[in-house]
């Protein structure tokens, strides 16, 4: 699962001193907002956000960063994106645990919608008609009869 | 009896559907199983407006339960009274499936024809001609149904024949071995050799025969958990039947059936975590 922000306003915001503020944090691919890019120059430093290494303060700071600074600069005009990040940020499941976390349950309830879908090769026509829609036609004929049971009596009595 | 129970099987049948769903009274004459549909159900729908509410409602019934492909499959009957040819019956259901798939549903369903058993050779090559009539149309296939302890059906297989032959395009798919009287040898090998694409039930099989379906490769076997078990027609409940051992075998492909909408069987959620304990 890979989720592309694509929020135009914080596009709009991105600014040389937010950037220059990002890159000097110590994992700049990953800064900010635990966004991580995949066309990132430095692809073992994502391992180490992973890694058992990191250990839970750096999570927490992930987390924390996640919920402070929701932005990425992906969407909008090209020249908007620096030079150093020529691609959209891309946030993937596999560097962040709450969307991990959140992945698991999103496939868990689309496993579920799937179980609800189902075909049927093998249903018979008369056979599946459920008591219910019989009773029903039953009743409607009923009153269908009786109705011209009485047009009849009535007809036979002005006749008469 | 409340409306949510069922209680019938293959060889004796309380007719309780024609009563009120809220009533309880005791009345149970045991008649037989198949005439059901014929002394019952077809001299209730017995009109275009029968037939077409009926279909709806069995249509509305497998939507709501998350089915979103329907093979139905049904025997063409005139109804003299409405004025009906078996050409206008067909007509009728497929109007009436059209119809429901014009509203905001996810269902798609096609019809099957089916021959009965207890039709002659006249009778059924006239289904293949509504078969080869409706081609394109709604009818995706041709099917062997009726009751099993209805003998003589090799009368029938120039039909099949004739179908498998001129109309390639159709399915072709037979109830197999339902039941003990159906289930020798020698008529489950004629059955094979009409080449049938698919086959229904494949309870009362012996091993030859059952070989034989492995060997013929790519065969479809239509396993009716909840029929079979409903209508008694394996021992040994859910967690007996044959399902357990044919999904197991790479050379068949077996769909899981239930014969007919939850909704009208009231057997809700089991089904699938059933399946699932099966797998």
């Amino acid at each position: 699962m890979v989720i592309l922000n694509n929020d135009m306003s914080s596009t709009a915001q991105c600014s040389d001193r937010d950037m220059q503020s990002r890159s000097e944090r110590p994992f700049p691919t990953s800064a900010g907002t635990g966004l991580v890019s995949r066309s990132t120059r430095k692809p073992f430093r994502l391992r180490a956000w992973t890694s058992r290494t990191v250990g839970v303060n750096r999570r927490s700071t992930l987390h924390n960063d996640m919920q402070s600074q929701p932005t990425t600069y992906c969407v909008g005009s090209l020249a908007q994106i620096p030079p150093w990040r020529p691609r959209p940020r891309i946030l993937t499941s596999r560097h962040c645990p709450r969307l991990r976390y959140g992945f698991l349950a999103e496939r868990f309830r689309l496993q579920q919608e799937a179980n609800k879908l189902t075909i049927q090769l093998h249903a018979h026509l008369s056979g599946s008609i459920s008591r219910q829609c019989l009773h029903e036609v039953w009743l409607r004929k009923k009153e269908a009869e009786e109705t011209l049971s009485w047009r009849c009596r009535l007809g036979s009595m002005t006749m008469t | 009896m409340p409306l949510g129970k069922h209680d019938y099987d293959l060889k004796t049948y309380v007719p309780d559907v024609l009563r009120h769903p809220d009533t309880s009274s005791v009345y149970s004459p045991n008649c037989s199983f198949f005439p059901l549909f014929s002394s019952y159900i077809y001299h209730l729908v017995d009109s275009s407006w029968a037939l077409r509410y009926t279909t709806i409602s069995v249509l509305r019934d497998f939507a709501a339960d998350g089915v979103v492909y329907l093979e139905l499959r049904t025997t063409p009957r005139a109804m003299p009274k409405a004025g009906l040819s078996k050409s206008q019956y067909v007509e009728t259901i497929l109007t009436a499936i059209g119809e429901f798939e014009a509203g905001d549903t996810t269902l798609r369903t096609r019809l099957i024809l089916s021959i009965d058993r207890r039709n002659s050779l006249e009778e059924a090559l006239e289904v293949v001609a509504l078969a080869r009539e409706f081609s394109g149309r709604g009818v995706v296939g041709i099917d062997l149904c009726g009751d099993p302890k209805k003998r003589g059906i090799e009368a029938l297989a120039p039909a099949f024949e004739l179908a498998k032959r001129e109309l390639p395009e159709l399915g072709l798919t037979l109830h197999f071995a339902e039941a003990e009287e159906s289930g020798t040898d020698d008529e489950l090998n004629m059955l094979l050799d009409w080449r049938p694409d698919r086959i229904g039930h494949v309870i009362h099989v012996g091993d030859e025969v059952k070989d034989r379906i492995i060997r013929t490769g790519g065969l479809g076997l239509e396993l009716c958990l909840s029929c079979n078990v409903h209508a008694n027609m394996i021992t040994g409940g859910f967690e007996a039947h044959h399902f357990g051992e044919w999904w197991k075998v790479k050379d068949c492909v077996v769909a899981l059936s239930v014969s007919e909408p939850e909704s009208s069987m009231q057997w809700p959620p089991r089904r699938h975590g059933l399946g699932a304990n099966i797998e």
